[in-house]
């Protein structure tokens, strides 16, 4: 009772599946092999499986505005290796003829592989009066 | 047959159809929600080892396809009836994720392919899961005899794969958090056998309760047979799921041996009540 159905039933059946079965599966299965073989592809080149690079975090100013009581400098963080760091700790400097006059710490949660992601520091001087510095202290592994 | 009423059959075949889509897409939403707002699982995207990832979404899709035999979100009758909603059903949890991902704003233009690619394949494996069982959710529920037909057929093994797909999916809900660990690091070995008494026995109570197909014809066989192969054997696998969810996200590399064992134990707890209700939910 519990047999397989005869061939040719099973092949009716298969004729008779609507023609949204087939789109709707046929996008599945496109998507599928596109997702894996992307990450397949990630996999291959090395990146986040340990083998590759550490994070090289470079730091630049973007711009820099002035708000009621000092100065805000909005940066990015670009990270150009692969490997995704976390915690990053980026610190800004001003200087002016080779003395530190203010410096201000913030911490970014992640910056992804071949990411950016972006930030502010707050200074009381005005920053485009002094040399500014920054720079990425360090990072966790996530 | 006249062409017409062939035709007008089509359109009826297209438009169930449609109707099966749309209820996956409202079980992807709906299973998927709350790991969709998770940011640990936004991290995941990129900082997963791609490896695992790879090995995760295969075996996702391995656990679609028999979920799909199952309780799939339209009739399935053979293995290429089953794949094709399988494939289905991922495209369903793609496009969910996709969506909601873009709606909250965790996805945009100008990100990584990488990072944006990494964010949805994670996302995808239990939205697709939420698809692939939304007939049993949002369906009229007309079809369990013929459920329990297929279920009666697999036997012992379809009974251990429906538990090993509940646990995946509730160990799955709360494995990429951060408090896995923290509840591990807070808890004292007491605190950690106290957990698996625990887990054990709220399975053993669901599995009473609820029933598991062939349980009838093991009736007879009382109390202790029915916890040694579906209470304990059900344990086992979802142990054996939590461990390789631990893994899949990175939470063993590096950590001892009685930390692993506790984080296991803890993540055990939600494996075993997903094993108990999937019966249920499927």
């Amino acid at each position: 009772m519990s047999d397989p159905a005869p061939p040719d039933r099973a092949r009716r059946r298969r004729a008779d599946l609507p023609a949204l079965e087939w789109i709707a599966s046929a996008i599945g299965l496109i998507l599928a092999l596109a997702i894996t073989g992307f990450i397949g592809w990630q996999a291959y080149r090395g990146a986040g499986t340990g083998r590759a690079p550490p994070p090289a975090i470079e730091v630049r100013a973007e711009r820099t505005v002035a708000t009621g009581d000092g100065w805000v400098i909005a940066f990015v963080a670009v990270n150009r290796s692969p490997t995704t760091a976390s915690a990053v700790l980026v610190e800004g400097r001003l200087s002016r003829s080779g003395h530190v006059v203010a410096s201000g710490q913030v911490s970014l949660d992640y910056v992804p592989g071949h990411s950016e992601r972006r930030g502010g520091l707050f200074f009381a001087e005005d920053p485009r009066t002094h040399d500014l510095h920054l720079r990425a202290l360090g990072y966790a592994q996530p | 047959m006249l062409p017409h009423t062939d035709s007008a059959r089509r359109a009826s075949a297209n438009r169930d159809y449609a109707v099966g889509l749309m209820r996956a897409f409202g079980g992807a939403i709906l299973f998927a929600f709350p790991l969709l707002m998770t940011m640990e699982m936004w991290w995941l995207g990129f900082y997963i080892d791609t490896a695992r990832l790879l090995l995760f979404l295969l075996l996702n899709g391995a656990v679609l396809v028999g979920l799909a035999y199952f309780a799939g979100f339209e009739k399935t009758d053979d293995l290429l009836d089953s794949a094709m909603d399988a494939f289905a059903a991922y495209a369903v949890g793609v496009l969910a994720s996709t969506a909601a991902l873009a709606l909250f704003g965790i996805i945009g233009p100008g990100m990584p392919a990488a990072e944006i690619v990494g964010k949805i394949a994670v996302q995808s494996v239990p939205a697709s899961i939420g698809a692939v069982v939304a007939r049993k959710q949002f369906g009229t529920g007309g079809d369990d005899a013929e459920q329990d037909e297929k279920e009666r057929r697999a036997g012992y093994a379809g009974q251990l794969f429906l538990m090993l797909a509940g646990a995946l999916f509730l160990a799955f809900n709360v494995a990429p958090t951060e408090e896995m660990m923290l509840i591990a690091f807070k808890m004292t070995p007491w605190h950690g056998l106290a957990t698996v008494a625990v887990s054990v026995l709220l399975l053993h109570a669901f599995v009473y309760s609820v029933g598991f197909s062939g349980q009838e014809g093991t009736g007879d066989a009382g109390w202790l047979a029915t916890f040694l192969s579906y209470s304990l054997a059900g344990y086992g696998v979802a142990l054996l799921v939590s461990l390789y969810a631990l893994w899949t996200f990175g939470r063993t590399d590096g950590a001892d041996l009685a930390q692993i064992a506790m984080m296991t134990a803890v993540l055990g707890l939600p494996a075993s009540l997903g094993a108990a209700i999937a019966r249920l939910i499927v």
